[in-house]
């Protein structure tokens, strides 16, 4: 979908934007597996849980990106929660390390996320995620900050679509839009595209009774075709 | 010059000074008893300004704009008093809308409610919008029993940057701002204290005596007040902007007098002003006497002293700023007659400014080859104002004692109560020189400057607004970067979709050509055409009572030199229900390849003061302000705004407290 995350809701999307957390009512594992341009020292390993909590719901997630001479792994910690019948918001706190092989120093920081989510109606769903809203004279090292709003609309029962913009410090904005069509039941295919990059979007998903498996594909203009997996359990 | 490290000492001053704007506001306190209003429409505020000063280059104006609202907001428009001078208060209605106003409540009775606003002919629903946070629906005549309660209004507002100062600066890095309003039936009164960054306590002290009536004596004012007669071309000391593409009516020939409430340092009148009426004849009389701030020159042969120009500014901050400060003195008086028919006002305008020093520019450099010079200049303007069905014709021409002219003619038609099309063609002589006159136009010095505008404004679909217009201006002389005769042109195009009083979609683009010297290599300036594209994407909404959200883009490119500037914010405004607390906070992220491509980003701030940031290179900007509500007659502001930019892969933080206090009785 064009890795749209900020208002749809769903196991990924909601560590994406915490305040999705809210939409999830049962107990979820998942692992993700991404390449990119075929280059397995670009690969990131996620693995993530996302746990009921009443009528709210904490998610941890672990990921770890690059290889022996250089890794950069992070853990988060959010909790999304309902703040009335349209509307939820959400936290998450993160740990950054970054471990470089040689004379090179590592680092680590952390910070913080928020995000919210509202549907004006049964068929619009906003978000707004706001990433690293800390001042940098606060760490060592710089981090960047970005802000990503978008909105999504219900065509019908089975297609939904979405926009959403995307604007990290010291970057370009970043406009994505994508949609996701149920041809059949418990079958999801998926198309975006990403200003980033001029870089378009394929994907598909199937529901397996307790599984769900996606998979999921992005051009780069230059470097080649990024390729990822999942499996998503529902524990309970 | 900058120290980053507030010490001890530093944090004592700031004491002592916090102390002393208690000890005002305690002095307040005891002298005076309470009668209060107070709603807060700082977000109304700052939306409206920035709409009408959407295609303006900088923030002057969004500035003035702001501090007439913040005027409107203290003391509303009673709008079922159907008195046109009651109603022009609301500054951006043309007088075609007052008209359509008055003869509404004439005919249909009194407006009862809120929503009622947009149904009046010529009112659509956007400037409903505008109206209805400054509208008063009581039916009490003033000087009833209610009015007849003393009122009282006083803020102070306490600005600084923790960690800087500058060893140049006279006085305290802070601002400050006192502003005192008192109401009794007719009489009103009230000053206003300021005092800039780095400047001495206190520089810059206002205050008036105002008296309004009914009778044959409609206003007097003593002390410092701001006038404007017909179009501004003679005399306008109130708001000077230029002229917005994309709003329905042009504010046509008024005539106002209004106690002075602004803490800009120069463009006022001091002294004494009286507004009288009789059946269809109206005299307006104004005497001032006021130091300036200029530049002066002292010959090396001491013959005689002269002005090379006049200091405009306001800030007084180091030595050399503080010479200029009062060093002339102008005495400017003034008259102005007029004849009111039913359809029909015509008026004519005299006034004469005499300085204590004479003026003389360098004629070397032929930029100011027409500046004005001497000591003595007069203005002759006659103005009128017609209405023919739908349609407004009004303008006005001045004639200036040095034979030079400035015309500006200006018509609106309304076909349906769905389309408002306006033109306005000016023309100002660049010899034309009126020191508080200032038509309009787009030329900050008011004069140099013939041009055509036309616009329009449509609602094409049920909740769909389109507007769009278009300027083409003339500058038959040097100007300010420019060292040719250029041309200018402005092209504006805005959708707005409000399909619910909840939520509103805002998408304007906007084009800007100008003409500038190109940096020389070698002897003569060339001339280049710059380009200034901008397109700005807004969408608020109103989730409840309690939140609202507004997300906004803005993206600007400068051609040739194809420098872009993005910018990304995120509003939001949250009140608790239970506990008088309300919070608004921003996060900004912006990038922009150089300060020609920067972005304004208006922002929501204390009552009496205004934020427009420029965002300039590469960072973020982010605020929250929280207002505390003491009781029923006070509140407590507060605001914390830090802006970091990145430059070469280091973030380089500024951060400004504001603090304000606010009583009303």
């Amino acid at each position: 979908m064009g890795s749209l995350c900020v208002m749809r809701p769903g196991f990924w999307s909601s560590f994406g934007n915490p305040a999705l957390l809210s939409e999830n009512s049962s107990l979820l594992a998942g692992v993700n597996y991404e390449n990119r341009f075929n280059i397995c020292e670009l690969g990131t390993r996620t693995i993530g849980l996302t746990i009921p909590a009443r009528s709210s719901s904490l998610g941890i997630i672990y990921s770890h990106f690059g290889y022996s001479d250089f890794r950069r792994s992070s853990i988060g910690l959010s909790c999304g929660m309902p703040l009335s019948e349209n509307f939820s918001a959400g936290a998450r706190v993160d740990y950054f390390f970054e471990n470089t092989s040689g004379d090179y120093d590592n680092s680590q920081s952390v910070t913080c996320e928020a995000g919210i989510f509202f549907r004006p109606n049964e068929n619009i769903n906003i978000g707004i995620h706001i990433f690293n809203p800390v001042p940098n004279s606060l760490r060592k090292r710089i981090m960047p900050s970005s802000l990503r709003a978008g909105a999504g609309i219900k065509l019908s029962k089975v297609l939904f679509a979405g926009a959403e913009a995307e604007m990290t410090t010291a970057r370009k904005i970043i406009i994505r839009t994508g949609f996701e069509y149920e041809p059949g039941k418990n079958l999801f295919l998926r198309a975006g595209f990403s200003s980033e990059n001029t870089s378009f979007t394929f994907g598909l998903g199937y529901r397996l009774k307790v599984v769900m498996i996606d998979l999921g594909f992005a051009t780069h203009e230059k470097l080649g075709i990024t390729s990822a997996a999942s499996l998503v359990f529902r524990i309970k | 010059m900058l120290a980053h490290v507030p010490g001890p000492g530093f944090i004592y001053y700031m004491c002592g000074i916090m102390l002393k704007a208690c000890f005002i506001s305690c002095f307040t306190l005891i002298t005076v008893l309470c009668f209060a209003q107070n709603i807060d429409l700082s977000e109304e505020i700052t939306d409206i300004a920035e709409h009408l000063a959407a295609s303006e280059t900088g923030n002057e104006s969004a500035g003035l704009y702001i501090e007439q609202l913040h005027d409107l907001a203290e003391v509303p428009v009673r709008i079922n008093s159907a008195d046109e001078s009651e109603i022009s208060r609301f500054f951006f209605l043309s007088d075609f809308q007052v008209k359509n106003i008055i003869d509404y409540i004439k005919t249909s009775g009194s407006i009862v409610s809120s929503g009622e606003i947009a149904y009046i002919p010529g009112i659509d629903r956007h400037t409903a919008e505008m109206m209805i946070p400054f509208t008063d629906l009581s039916v009490s005549p003033a000087g009833n029993s209610d009015s007849l309660r003393l009122r009282s209004n006083y803020l102070t507002n306490f600005i600084f940057r923790p960690g800087e100062s500058d060893t140049s600066f006279i006085g305290g890095s802070f601002k400050l701002l006192t502003k005192y309003r008192i109401t009794l039936g007719r009489f009103s009164g009230g000053f206003a204290i300021e005092k800039d960054d780095g400047e001495k306590l206190f520089d810059f002290l206002s205050g008036y005596l105002d008296y309004t009536g009914q009778g044959i004596i409609r206003k007097v004012i003593a002390g410092d007040y701001s006038c404007r007669f017909g179009q501004g071309l003679c005399i306008n000391t109130g708001i000077r902007t230029g002229l917005p593409l994309t709003i329905a009516d042009y504010s046509t020939a008024r005539n106002v007098i209004k106690p002075y409430t602004s803490t800009n340092e120069n463009n006022f009148f001091r002294g004494l002003a009286a507004q009288f009426a009789w059946k269809i004849t109206g005299l307006t009389i104004f005497f001032s006497s006021n130091n300036i701030d200029a530049a002066v020159s002292l010959p090396a042969d001491s013959s005689m002293t002269t002005v090379e120009g006049f200091y405009e500014s306001g800030l007084h901050n180091t030595e050399s700023l503080l010479h200029k400060k009062d060093v002339m003195r102008e005495i400017s008086y003034g008259v102005s007659p007029t004849l009111s028919f039913r359809n029909l006002k015509i008026g004519f305008c005299w006034t004469e400014s005499r300085f204590s020093l004479p003026v003389s520019p360098d004629k070397n450099d032929p930029e100011n080859l027409y500046d004005f010079e001497g000591n003595l200049n007069s203005v002759l303007s006659a103005y009128y104002n017609l209405v023919i069905g739908r349609m407004l014709l009004c303008g006005e021409a001045a004639l200036n004692g040095h034979e030079n002219y400035a015309i500006a003619q200006g018509i609106t038609i309304r076909p349906s109560d769905r389309l408002s099309m306006n033109f306005l063609y000016r023309k100002y002589t660049p010899g034309y020189f009126s020191f508080h006159g200032y038509g309009p136009g787009i030329n900050s010095a008011g004069n140099n400057e013939t041009g055509l505008l036309g616009s329009f404004t449509l609602e094409a679909a049920k909740h769909l607004f389109v507007s769009a217009g278009a300027d083409i201006v003339k500058f038959p002389w040097l100007k300010y970067r420019t060292g040719y005769p250029s041309m200018a042109k402005r092209i504006e195009v805005k959708f707005s979709y409000l399909p619910d009083e909840n939520l509103s979609l805002d998408l304007t683009f906007n084009i800007r050509y100008s003409m500038l010297d190109r940096e020389p290599v070698q002897g003569i300036p060339g001339v280049e055409e710059i380009k200034n594209s901008w397109v700005k994407a807004q969408v608020k909404y109103q989730l409840n009572e309690r939140l609202s959200l507004a997300t906004r883009i803005d993206f600007r490119k400068i051609e040739p030199s194809e420098s872009t500037g993005v910018s990304f914010l995120q509003d939001v405004t949250f009140s608790f229900t239970k506990i008088p607390l309300k919070f608004w906070f921003r996060y900004c992220t912006y990038n922009t390849d150089d300060w020609d491509s920067r972005i304004y980003a208006y922002e929501n701030d204390l009552p009496g003061s205004f934020s427009i940031p420029a965002l300039s290179g590469t960072g973020t900007r982010s605020y929250l302000m929280a207002r505390w509500q003491l009781g029923k007659r006070a509140e407590l502001r507060l605001k914390y705004g830090i802006t970091s930019v990145f430059h070469y892969g280091i973030s380089e933080e500024t951060d400004e407290l504001r603090l304000q206090f606010r009583i009303w009785f």
